[in-house]
């Protein structure tokens, strides 16, 4: 599953890459490939020497590196308890541009593979009372994560799985008891969301010190964001693994366009594969970043002039007027000017 | 590209060592400003001066010797004897030789300013670039300031920072004397530039028929006030606060009280820096707690329970800086943003003495 709105954004700077303190890159082998269903593989990574791979969380996700320049990120849907393999489930998408597609094809049991460590963007809540899960899809990837944890800590939680068919649905072996116990609940719409789960009414009833927890596709995101709004601030954690639905797919699509930068009047070019902060490197710009995904603010940037193309998932609409975050954000216009 | 980790010292930057006030003629004070050791003093005539506080025979701290009547400063181990310029004038052990000229000590650049000492721990062909940032209050009879002395605490200096730059913090930490939850509700603006050579970062939070918490009632009189409260990072070792309050639409007249809250934050290390508060109100406030007592005096009477507060949340927020970070990500909230740019400065300066370093070893070679 690809994890955050980084779907359709690639890194073509691999220094770039591994320049995150906590982002440091490991190789490891494709021990396994498990069909799941007729378009999610999933995969057993393990450590080159058979060792403990670091440790990680439930909800936590790694970098893939698919091909040259090509980067993709999935969450971890294994046992966090097991050191000895990281499991991916990666959904063919064939609207995509190519990343699951490459991995569908060219991982074999036995490649050797580079990826980061585990991070965590999606943390079960310690403590809570009781977690709600809510997967769409391949939005169930981080899900199995969590009910490993939450089943090994005793804690009190329920899982609706929404899926189009029986045919479409992942990790049914695991389930399968779970959903016999009454904890995991499938709901099939056939294609037509209507017939499915109804989100609105699963989520009426907050429930004193329930924790919500959902992932899936654009679609889904909106209706559980919508029917959640009631839900007490710091209840609702969520995880898009592509871009929001509001906004038009054409606009996600990489552009070429230049950056000019203030204190050198230089303007660069970034081309569609690279990121603005790549070019800036590349240029010998200094450019702190942390999570390079959006989300840590490390990399807020001023800009003067031109309409940047926001990609974060932290700025609201105000500060979209002034700040951009660089590591991922492109440009509506041709040329983005940055206070840098 | 190397990270840098914004939770260092700066070196290239003025500290405040204490108020004019600390420094009495020819009482010699210790000092650990970026991890430098300096002795600092105020001489019979005068006159500020800061050396290296390690004596250049056996590192022995010069702030535990003696100052002679002629100005010489005495190593209280082997009797080592400096003058103000830092040079060797006396070696006791060996007075038939020449003294070497190895020996002497490293001077601190350092300025007094406003009722403020301040020192340079780092390079000092660069001192000119920048400035101590101006406390023309402290300096000024028509405003009343008390300070807090120095206090250690046992946390990165940025992190003070970051507390002071976002009140949000104000609930729950400060619930129920400087903060309420209403507090952390108003938005905040930003502002940035450039003075003598600092880079600033301002937060500006103003708000209209706004019921104060229960300490600013106490200190400025007003129940219901229009409020126009700012939180500068001067530099990176000085804050300066202005709140001014007035009855609605009174801001800006004879009505408005408040304060200027200065703070000055001195790297000790990594992990420890001096906090020191400096509390400025107009010399003739009176406090609506106590009416027979100044507003500044009612206010530093009340101001260190508040400070504990922050003190406890800095030392335990320290603590957790030792863990490796092994997929924990800091969380970006909107009022974050002063933050964000308050680390970009401490980076790009920190990568600035970096790369000076480089070229000085390059040159060396």
């Amino acid at each position: 599953m690809n994890v955050a709105s980084k779907t359709e954004f690639s890194i073509g700077n691999e220094s770039a890459m591994s320049s995150g303190k906590e982002k440091t890159t490991l190789n490891v082998r494709v021990r396994s490939v498990i069909y799941e269903t007729d378009d999610i593989l999933r995969f057993e990574l393990t450590a080159l020497d058979g060792g403990e791979l670091p440790a990680f969380t439930a909800g936590a996700h790694i970098d893939v590196h698919v091909a040259d320049g090509l980067t993709r990120q999935y969450s971890l849907c294994g046992d966090p308890a097991d050191r000895r393999s990281y499991q991916i489930a990666v959904l063919n998408e064939r609207q995509g541009r190519g990343g699951s597609k490459a991995v569908h094809e060219t991982f074999r049991a036995g490649a050797v593979v580079t990826i980061s460590t585990p991070r965590n963007h999606f943390p079960l809540v310690g403590g809570a009372k009781r977690h709600l899960l809510l997967a769409g899809g391949i939005g169930v990837t981080p899900m199995i994560a969590m009910i490993h944890a939450l089943e090994a800590g005793g804690d009190d939680w329920e899982m609706h799985y929404c899926t189009r068919g029986p045919e479409k649905t992942a990790f049914i072996d695991r389930l399968k008891p779970l959903i016999a116990a009454g904890k995991v609940r499938l709901h099939h719409d056939g294609g037509d969301p209507k017939k499915g789960l109804d989100i609105a009414t699963a989520l009426a009833k907050t429930g004193s010190g329930t924790h919500l927890y959902y992932c899936g596709p654009g679609g889904f995101m909106s209706a559980v964001a919508a029917a959640s709004q009631h839900w007490p601030a710091g209840t609702v954690h969520f995880e898009y693994f592509a871009a929001p639905a509001d906004k038009p797919t054409e606009t996600r699509e990489n552009k070429p366009f230049q950056v000019r930068v203030k204190s050198t009047g230089a303007t660069l070019d970034i081309p569609a594969d690279k990121s603005i902060v790549a070019v800036l490197r590349e240029n010998g710009h200094y450019v702190d970043t942390s999570c390079e995904d959006g989300y840590c603010g490390t990399c807020l940037t001023r800009y003067l002039s031109g309409e940047p193309e926001h990609r974060d998932s932290v700025l609201d609409e105000d500060d979209r007027g002034k700040y951009v975050l660089i590591c991922c954000a492109r440009a509506k216009s041709a040329v983005l000017e940055l206070d840098i | 590209m190397e990270q840098i980790n914004p939770y260092s010292y700066i070196r290239n930057c003025w500290y405040v060592a204490g108020l004019s006030k600390e420094f009495e003629p020819g009482k010699l004070t210790g000092h650990r400003i970026a991890k430098r050791p300096i002795v600092i003093w105020r001489t019979k005539d005068g006159k500020m001066t800061a050396l290296d506080d390690r004596c250049a025979h056996k590192r022995f701290p010069l702030s535990q010797g003696r100052l002679m009547d002629d100005g010489r400063l005495e190593c209280a181990y082997h009797g080592l004897c400096y003058d103000s310029s830092g040079k060797c004038i006396k070696i006791p052990s060996q007075e038939d030789m020449p003294i070497p000229p190895q020996a002497r000590v490293a001077t601190f650049p350092i300025i007094e300013q406003d009722g403020l000492v301040w020192v340079w721990p780092g390079d000092p062909a660069k001192c000119d670039d920048r400035k101590p940032p101006r406390s023309p209050e402290v300096a000024d009879d028509a405003w009343e300031t008390i300070d807090s002395g120095p206090m250690h605490v046992p946390a990165n200096y940025l992190l003070l920072i970051e507390n002071l730059l976002d009140i949000t913090h104000f609930y729950p930490l400060h619930d129920g004397n400087i903060g309420d939850y209403e507090n952390s509700r108003i938005p905040v603006e930003l502002e940035e530039g450039e003075v003598d050579g600092n880079k600033y970062v301002k937060t500006i939070r103003s708000v209209k028929n706004y019921k104060q918490p229960p300490y600013l009632q106490d200190w400025f009189v007003y129940d219901l006030v229009d409020r126009h409260h700012t939180h500068c990072m001067v530099s990176p070792g000085f804050t300066r606060v202005e709140m001014h309050n007035a009855p609605p639409g009174k801001l800006g007249t004879d009505a408005e009280t408040g304060y200027v809250l200065l703070h000055t934050h001195t790297p000790v290390d990594e992990r420890n820096h001096v906090w020191r508060w400096i509390v400025n109100c107009k010399a003739d406030h009176r406090s609506k707690g106590d009416p027979t007592m100044s507003t500044a005096k009612r206010v530093a009477s009340m101001f260190p329970g508040v400070v504990a507060q922050d003190h406890w949340a800095l030392e335990k927020q320290q603590e957790m800086f030792e863990f490796p970070d092994e997929g924990y990500s800091e969380l970006f909230l909107k009022p974050d943003k002063a933050l964000r740019r308050a680390r970009q400065i401490f980076v790009s300066m920190l990568r600035e003495e970096q790369a000076d370093r480089a070229r000085s070893a390059k040159a060396a070679e």
